[in-house]
């Protein structure tokens, strides 16, 4: 009965929390993503001057998170007659890689913000569009530093979303999950020339059976072929040379655990660990 | 009260697990009326689906019909970018460009009706401000032909197949 309690108001405040309205300046400041392992986007910097916005997005990647880049956002009130600056209730901000576009409809929840991204790929690759949920929280210290820092040589915008790719592509120096790969992956992410079935070895001290077909890899790892400590199962999908992944353990050992794994393909015969949840302990798999 | 309380609980775990999950395009396929009937903004969408692809017809309110906005081709997106969006869709976008406006539609599923974000921005720097809007659409009662002429058929078919069968054997009521 507490917890009826406890659901209803939950629930009674969640509607407030988004029926609200708004003025410009509470979209503005630094925010980070309430999720700290989103595979999407990590922060976002608004900067906020009478009616007009500029949205600063950063998405995840490995080994800093890719800079996607500043647009302008537009603002949107409840009617033609309102006055922006006090009365915005959504702003949205479209990022272009090139590739790929990602609009964002930014609306405020509660003291934070939900962010409902929306990719859609121009490049022909065949992936689908799709659409992705965050919630983002005022970051305490603002401390005038960037969120995301120096984009790194990873993925862009969309970046790490599921799935993959992404919008602001931007990267400096970085290739774009649409783009090429190490091994002659194609944009839409099915591997040409890459064949990951085979047995790999991997620093965890486990043995990996893997199976490629198209872009679905599966495998089956054990630590010893008798009497294992832990054995897993995992399946990803290849987009690019990432691999994106939920793993498993099974009862074959002793251990439970599971995850996601994020793998990138460096070669057709090393695969190295992006981002790893559920206490996975490998990191890179060589045959 | 606790019954109350129960029924409501059980009334917004519903609203949001219909509102959370993803459809089929078919789902959004047919036309489809405003709620609210005394809406100033868009009051019907016709949606069509062939494969992967989708396309949004759209009336806006005026006097003394309503407006014809047209059709457009509309984005379809799913979860994530291996889903099969015949099969996974989650939302449409159809964007609309007046020359003086744009309007975007985001059109979601919200359990068998669906729920539509429209968000209007001006390009003629008239100084109006851009506005958003949400409307929540209801699939519009079904008009069948029959061989003996037209038969009003109201919502859910169930009613319409019963009438059907009165009408054409004279026979009321029951099973």
């Amino acid at each position: 009965m507490r917890l009826l309690n406890i659901c209803v108001m939950a629930a009674l405040l969640l509607m407030l929390a988004c029926s609200g309205q708004a003025s410009m300046s509470q979209f503005a400041g630094t925010w980070s993503n309430t999720d700290p392992a989103t595979r999407g986007i990590t922060s976002l910097q608004i900067n906020v001057s009478g009616s007009s916005a500029q949205v600063h997005a950063w998405g995840s990647c490995h080994p800093t998170d890719c800079d996607w880049g500043s647009v302008q956002a537009q603002a949107f009130a409840s009617g033609v007659s309102s006055n922006i600056a006090s009365d915005a209730s959504t702003l949205i901000a479209v990022f272009n890689s090139g590739f790929s576009e990602t609009t964002l409809v930014i609306t405020p929840y509660g003291s934070g913000l939900q962010v409902d991204s929306y990719d859609r790929f121009l490049d022909g690759s065949g992936r689908s569009n799709y659409i992705a949920s965050y919630t983002f929280q005022k970051q305490a210290a603002p401390g005038g530093t960037s969120p995301g820092g120096a984009a790194p040589g990873g993925t862009s915008p969309g970046g790490a979303a599921p799935g993959g790719t992404s919008p602001g592509g931007a990267a400096p120096g970085g290739t774009s999950p649409g783009g090429a790969a190490p091994g002659g992956t194609s944009p839409g992410g099915a591997t040409t020339t890459i064949d990951l079935t085979g047995v790999w070895n991997c620093d965890d001290g486990g043995k990996y059976y893997v199976r490629q077909l198209g872009t679905t890899v599966w495998w089956f790892g054990e630590q010893s072929p008798s009497n294992p400590t832990w054995t897993n199962v995992m399946q990803g999908t290849v987009s690019g040379n990432i691999i994106y992944a939920d793993w498993s353990d099974v009862p074959l050992g002793s251990v439970m655990s599971s995850g996601n794994l994020v793998l990138q393909i460096v070669s057709n015969n090393q695969l190295t660990a992006i981002s790893k949840t559920g206490g996975f302990g490998g990191s890179t798999w060589t045959r | 009260m606790n019954d109350r309380m129960k029924m409501t609980a059980a009334l917004l775990l519903l609203l949001i697990s219909l509102s959370t999950c993803s459809a089929s395009l078919s789902q959004f396929a047919g036309d489809w009326t405003n709620a609210d009937s005394n809406t100033g903004g868009i009051t019907n969408l016709s949606i069509s689906v062939s494969g992967s692809s989708a396309s949004v017809h759209a009336w806006g309110r005026c006097h003394p019909t309503d407006c014809d906005w047209g059709t457009v081709s509309a984005y379809v997106f799913s979860a994530d970018v291996s889903s099969d969006p015949v099969t996974q869709a989650q939302a449409l976008m159809a964007v609309y460009n007046s020359g003086f406006s744009v309007t975007t539609l985001f059109i979601k599923p919200q359990g068998s009706s669906l729920s539509v974000q429209s968000y209007t921005a001006f390009q003629d720097s008239s100084g109006r401000s851009n506005y958003a809007s949400s409307y929540k659409f209801n699939r519009k009662a079904t008009v069948q032909l029959s061989a003996s002429g037209l038969l009003a058929g109201v919502a859910p078919i169930q009613g319409m197949k019963r009438l059907q069968t009165s009408i054409l054997t004279g026979k009321q009521g029951g099973n």
